[in-house]
C-alpha cells in the first residue's frame, strides 16, 4: 500500500502556519463559525492524532467527518498544506482502530463494488420511487418517525433509472474503426442514475472519431471507500480497475464524473500497480477540448446556462476552462457565470445524507448564486454535484434542470 | 484544572451545545497564528452580553481565567490560554446590528468578520477604513482589542480612530457602555481608547459602534521602481514631507518581489532593489494632481521608472502581487516571523538600513515589506523553528530590531499588539513607571486577574 498513513503525514501537518487563511474559503467553517470546523483545526488534530497526543474518540470522528474534501483550503493555503489528504489519512486511522458501522461497511464493501448488486438495487429503488411507494412513505411521515437520518437520506436519494447503463450496454452496439482508442470509465452514478449521460458520452466520442471501450467488470472508483477510511477496499478496487482499463490498450482513459476522474488520477498513490496509468486519465471535456478540438453539431440549444465547478474536477483535476469551452461552442447557448462558481455545493458524496442540515446550508449559498443568474439550466461535470444541485433547486422551488456539458453537446447532433 | 462543576454551570448559562470540554475542542482553541499554544480547560460560545456577564461572575467566584477569542488570527499570542481557564469563543455574536447612513455610524457585535462588515458598509456607499490584511478572517472584536490597522492606515488611521462607542463586560462581570454615536464626546476619561488595544485584558467587548466615512469618488495606483532600497525608502519619507498623504504606501525590497514572482507572478521586475506601491483616493481632481506630484517626487528620488496604472484592472494586478506577499513568504519558508516595528515616517530610511545590517550581522534572510507610509515596517524573518541554532540568532536579531526602532523614536508594534510575544520589550518602551501605571489600572478593574492573564507584561497570578 502506498497511500501514506497519518503517521507518515505528520510532516505535512507541521507545515501549517496557523495563519487562518483557510477560514476564508472553508464552506463548513462558513456555516458553523467555530474553530473545530475549519481546516486549520483538522490539520492540528491530525497532527496530535499522528503524534499520539490525541486518540480516536467519537468527538475526533465527528470533527474529521466535518469535511467535504472540497480542497478549497488547499488551493488557498500559503504553505500548501494538504488538509484533504490529512483528513482522509485520519479517517483511515479512525477506521483501522474503530471499524465501520455495519450498514455502511456493507454498502462500501459489498454493494458499491458489485455491478450485479447495483443492477438489482437500482431496479428495486426505481420501483420504490415509481410505484407511488416513495410518495406514500414521504407523505405519511413513517420514515421520519423511524429515523430522521433515514428521512434525510431518503430525501437526497437520487432517482434511479429503470435499467442500469451496464444492462443497456449489452444491447448497444459500440461502433468500431475509430482513429483513437479510448476507454470510458463508467461511474456508479452514470450507471444507476444518469444512463442518458452514458449514452451521450458514447455518442459524442464516436462522433469525434473514437473507438470506445467499456470493460464490463470495472467497478466503483473507490472514492466512497476512501472517504470513509476504508483504504483496503479502495486499493483493491483501484488495482482491479487500473488493470482492466489498461488492458483495453486504450490511449486515453476517460471519465465523465469529476470525482471518479480525480480518484483515478490518484490511483498511483494508492497502488503501485497503477504506475503509468494515471497519465492516461482525462476528463472527457478536457480530452475533447485539449486533444481533439470540440466539434459540435448544428442543432442549437437555445438556453441560458450557468456552470457549476465541481471541486474534484476544478481543484482536483484542474479542469475548469474546458467544460466552459464546450458550452460556449454549442450553438444557441449562452453561458452566464454565477458568483462563486467554484464553491462547493455541499454534496460530497454521502455527506449530504450524514450531515443533512449542514449540507443544506452550504447548498443554500450555491442556490442563491444560481438564483441571481436565473438560468434555464445548470451545467455540472460531476453527477454527484448534479444530485445535490437538483435537490437544492427543488427545495428552492426552482424548475431548473441540471445537465452535464456533454449531454448538451450531444443535443446538437 | 478547574472545579468539575464549572462546566455544568457554564452549560446552564450558555446551553449544553455551546460548552466544550473534550480534548479535541480544547486543542482547537489552544493556538492562534503564532507558534505558541496552551490548552484551556473549557470553551464556551456565548450568544448574549448577559451570558458573558454571568460567565465572568462565575469565573470571579471560582478564580478562573477567561480569554476572549475572535478569529484567532492574533500574531502576538494574545488568545493563548497560558493559565488555562475558559476560552470565550465569540463567533455566535456575529450580527451587524445597524448601519446608520444618516449619522454615518454602524453598530456591530464583536464576532462579525471584518470583511463581511466592509461589504455591508460598501453596499451603502460608505467605507469603514481599517483594513488589516487578515480582514477576511479577523473579527471586529479582535480588531478593537488589538487596535488593528492596515495598509490604508497612512491616510485613515487605525481602529481606534473609528471606535465611537462600546458595550463592555467588565472583568468582574458588570455591563458598561462607553461613548455612543456622537462624533464629539469629551466627557470623562477616554475609556474607548483604553479598551481599544487592551487585548482582552480589561473587558470583553460585546458591542461596537463605529464611525464610517463616505466612500471616495476615485482611486489611482502608482508603482515606482528604484535601483537602491535606500532611494525607495527616501521617496517614502519625501512624499510625506511634501505633505501628500496617500491612502496606502507600501515599500517592497528586491527579495520580496522575487518571492512574489516565483509564487504568483504579476510582472514585478527582477532587476531593482526597491519599489513602492502607492494608492491615492479622493475626488477625481485631487487624485490626479496627487498622483502627478507623487510621480515627481519619486523621480526626484532617482526612481528608475514610474508607472501609473491606467485602469482598475492594472491597479488590481499590482495590488494582487502585494497581497500575495504573505503566501509567497510562507511558500518559501518553514517558519515566518512577521515583525511589526514602527518608526516615525521620516526615519524609514534609517530603519531600513538598520534592518539590512541586522540581517547581515546574524546571517538571516529578512525580506522587507512595510506599510511604510505610516512608518510600519514588516521585516519578515524566514527561518525554520526546528533549527535551534538559527532560532537563537533570530531572537537576537528581533531584540536588536526593536532596540533600533525604539532608538529612532518608534514603537514595538504598529498593529499586532504585545500579547505574549513582545512582553519582554514592554519595559524598554514604557519604563518601570509606565508599566506600573498600566498594572495599577489592571489591578483596579480586575482584582482577581481574571481577564486574559499573563499578557502584555501585566502581573501574573501570584506575582
Ligand atoms: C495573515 C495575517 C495578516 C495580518 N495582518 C494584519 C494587519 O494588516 N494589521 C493588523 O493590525 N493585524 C494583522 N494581523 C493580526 C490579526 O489579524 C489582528 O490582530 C486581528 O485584529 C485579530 O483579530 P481576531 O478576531 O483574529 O482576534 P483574536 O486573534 O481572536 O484575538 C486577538 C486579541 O483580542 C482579544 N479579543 C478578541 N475578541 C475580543 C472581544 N470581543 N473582547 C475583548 N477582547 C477580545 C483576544 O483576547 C486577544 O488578546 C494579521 C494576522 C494574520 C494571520
Ligand atoms: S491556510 Fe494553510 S497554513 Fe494557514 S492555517 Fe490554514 S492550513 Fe494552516
Ligand atoms: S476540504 Fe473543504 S470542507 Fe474540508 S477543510 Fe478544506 S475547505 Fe473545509
Amino acid at each position: 500500500m502506498t497511500m501514506k498513513t497519518l503517521k507518515e503525514m505528520r510532516e505535512e501537518s507541521e507545515k501549517c502556519l496557523r495563519c487562518g487563511l483557510c477560514q476564508v474559503v472553508c464552506p463548513i467553517y462558513n456555516v458553523l463559525g467555530s474553530e473545530p470546523a475549519v481546516a486549520r483545526a483538522k490539520v492540528r488534530l491530525a497532527r496530535e492524532l499522528a503524534g499520539g497526543n490525541l486518540k480516536v474518540t467519537p468527538r475526533m470522528k465527528k470533527i474529521m467527518s466535518l469535511c467535504l474534501n472540497c480542497k478549497a483550503c488547499v488551493a488557498n493555503c500559503p504553505s500548501q498544506v494538504h488538509t484533504d489528504k490529512l483528513v482522509l489519512a485520519a479517517r483511515a486511522q479512525i477506521k483501522d482502530e474503530d471499524g465501520l458501522p455495519f450498514l455502511l461497511g456493507a454498502a462500501l464493501k459489498q454493494f458499491l463494488p458489485n455491478n450485479n448488486l447495483q443492477g438489482v438495487a437500482a431496479k428495486a429503488s426505481y420501483l420504490y420511487q415509481n410505484l407511488g411507494l416513495q410518495q406514500a412513505m414521504r407523505g405519511c411521515g413513517l420514515i421520519k418517525a423511524v429515523s430522521a437520518d433515514l428521512a434525510n437520506m431518503e430525501a437526497v436519494m437520487p432517482k434511479f433509472a429503470p435499467r442500469t447503463f451496464r444492462a443497456e450496454l449489452e444491447n448497444m452496439k459500440l461502433k468500431r474503426g475509430g482513429k483513437i482508442k479510448v476507454a470510458y470509465f463508467l461511474s456508479c452514478m452514470t450507471n444507476m442514475v444518469n444512463t442518458g449521460l452514458g449514452k451521450a458520452v458514447v455518442d459524442v466520442l464516436e462522433r469525434h472519431g473514437c473507438d470506445v471501450y467499456i470493460p464490463p467488470e470495472v467497478q466503483c472508483c473507490g472514492t466512497p471507500q476512501l472517504a470513509y477510511g476504508d483504504v483496503e477496499t479502495a486499493a483493491e478496487l483501484a488495482k482491479n480497475n487500473a488493470r482492466l482499463l489498461a488492458a483495453t490498450g486504450a490511449d486515453y482513459i476517460l471519465t465523465d464524473c469529476g470525482t471518479c476522474g480525480d480518484m483515478l488520477r490518484n490511483y498511483e498513490e494508492l497502488v503501485p500497480e497503477a504506475a503509468g496509468f494515471t497519465a492516461k486519465v482525462m476528463d472527457i471535456s478536457e480530452f475533447l477540448v485539449d486533444k481533439l478540438g470540440v466539434k459540435p453539431g448544428d442543432k442549437p440549444v437555445e438556453a441560458v446556462v450557468t456552470y457549476h465547478d465541481s471541486c474534484h474536477l476544478n481543484r482536483g483535476q484542474k479542469v475548469n476552462s474546458q467544460p466552459r469551452a464546450i458550452l460556449k461552442a454549442i450553438p444557441g447557448l449562452t453561458l452566464k457565470e454565477m458568483a462563486e462558481a467554484d464553491r462547493c455545493c455541499g454534496g460530497a458524496g454521502s455527506f449530504a445524507m450524514t450531515n443533512y442540515e449542514l449540507s443544506m446550508k452550504v447548498l443554500d449559498r450555491k442556490m442563491n448564486n444560481i438564483k441571481a443568474v436565473n438560468p434555464d439550466m445548470v451545467a455540472a461535470g460531476c453527477p454527484a454535484c448534479k444530485m445535490q444541485l437538483e435537490h437544492g433547486l427543488e427545495r428552492h422551488n426552482m424548475k431548473v434542470p441540471v445537465v452535464h456539458p456533454i449531454e448538451l453537446l450531444a443535443r446538437t447532433y | 484544572m478547574i472545579p468539575s462543576n464549572v462546566a455544568d454551570q457554564l452549560r446552564r448559562i450558555a446551553g449544553n451545545e455551546n460548552v466544550f470540554t473534550e480534548p479535541e475542542d480544547l486543542t482547537c482553541y489552544s493556538y492562534d497564528s503564532t507558534h505558541l499554544s496552551a490548552l484551556p480547560d473549557v470553551v464556551v460560545a456565548p450568544l448574549t452580553t448577559a451570558e458573558i456577564s454571568e460567565i465572568i461572575k462565575l469565573a470571579n467566584a471560582e478564580r478562573i481565567p477567561v480569554i476572549p477569542r475572535g478569529g484567532g488570527t492574533c500574531l502576538s499570542g494574545g488568545t493563548i490560554p497560558v493559565a488555562g481557564g475558559i476560552v470565550l469563543a465569540m463567533h455566535r455574536m456575529n450580527k451587524i446590528l445597524e448601519i446608520d447612513s444618516d449619522n454615518l455610524t454602524a453598530t456591530v457585535q464583536p464576532g462579525v468578520i471584518t470583511a463581511t462588515f466592509h461589504q455591508a458598509v460598501e453596499k451603502e456607499g460608505l467605507m469603514y477604513p481599517p483594513d488589516p490584511q487578515s480582514m477576511f478572517m479577523s473579527t471586529m472584536g479582535g480588531n478593537v482589542a488589538e487596535n488593528a490597522g492596515g495598509p490604508r492606515g497612512v491616510k485613515y488611521g487605525v481602529t481606534k480612530d473609528y471606535v465611537l462607542g462600546l458595550e463592555v463586560v467588565t472583568p468582574t462581570g458588570g455591563i458598561m457602555r462607553v461613548g455612543g454615536k456622537t462624533i464629539k464626546n469629551v466627557s470623562g476619561y477616554d475609556l474607548m481608547r483604553l479598551f481599544t488595544g487592551s487585548e482582552g485584558t480589561l473587558g470583553v467587548i460585546t458591542e461596537i459602534t463605529l464611525r464610517l466615512v463616505p466612500a471616495p469618488e476615485a482611486k489611482r495606483t502608482l508603482f515606482a521602481l528604484f535601483n537602491t532600497l535606500d532611494d525607495a525608502a527616501e521617496a517614502v519619507s519625501s512624499i510625506i514631507k511634501n505633505r501628500i498623504i496617500p491612502t496606502t504606501l507600501e515599500l517592497m525590497d528586491h527579495k520580496i518581489m522575487e518571492l512574489i514572482e516565483s509564487f504568483k507572478p504579476v510582472g514585478f521586475p527582477m532587476d531593482v532593489e526597491g519599489a513602492i506601491l502607492i494608492e491615492v483616493d479622493g475626488s477625481e481632481h485631487d487624485v490626479n494632481t496627487q498622483i502627478a506630484k507623487v510621480a515627481d517626487i519619486c523621480t526626484a528620488c532617482r526612481s528608475r521608472e514610474v508607472k501609473v496604472a491606467k485602469d482598475a484592472a492594472e491597479a488590481a494586478q499590482l495590488w494582487a502581487g502585494r497581497r500575495s506577499a504573505f503566501g509567497a513568504l510562507c511558500a518559501n519558508s518553514r517558519t515566518v516571523f512577521v515583525e511589526d516595528a514602527t518608526v516615525p515616517r521620516s526615519k524609514v530610511p534609517d530603519i531600513v538600513k538598520r534592518i539590512q545590517e541586522i540581517a547581515k550581522k546574524y546571517d538571516l534572510v529578512i525580506p522587507i515589506l512595510g506599510h511604510t507610509g505610516d512608518g510600519n515596517m514588516h521585516p519578515n524573518i524566514l527561518t525554520d523553528e526546528r533549527n535551534a541554532e538559527e532560532m537563537k540568532r533570530v531572537d537576537a536579531a528581533i531584540d536588536e530590531m526593536f532596540e533600533a526602532a525604539l532608538a529612532l523614536g518608534g514603537t514595538l508594534s504598529g498593529e499586532h499588539g504585545i500579547g505574549l510575544i513582545k512582553q519582554k520589550y514592554m519595559p524598554w518602551q514604557f519604563g518601570e513607571e509606565g508599566l506600573a501605571f498600566m498594572r495599577s489600572i489592571k489591578k483596579a478593574v480586575d482584582p482577581n486577574n481574571i481577564l486574559n492573564p499573563g499578557k502584555m507584561a501585566l502581573p501574573e497570578k501570584g506575582e
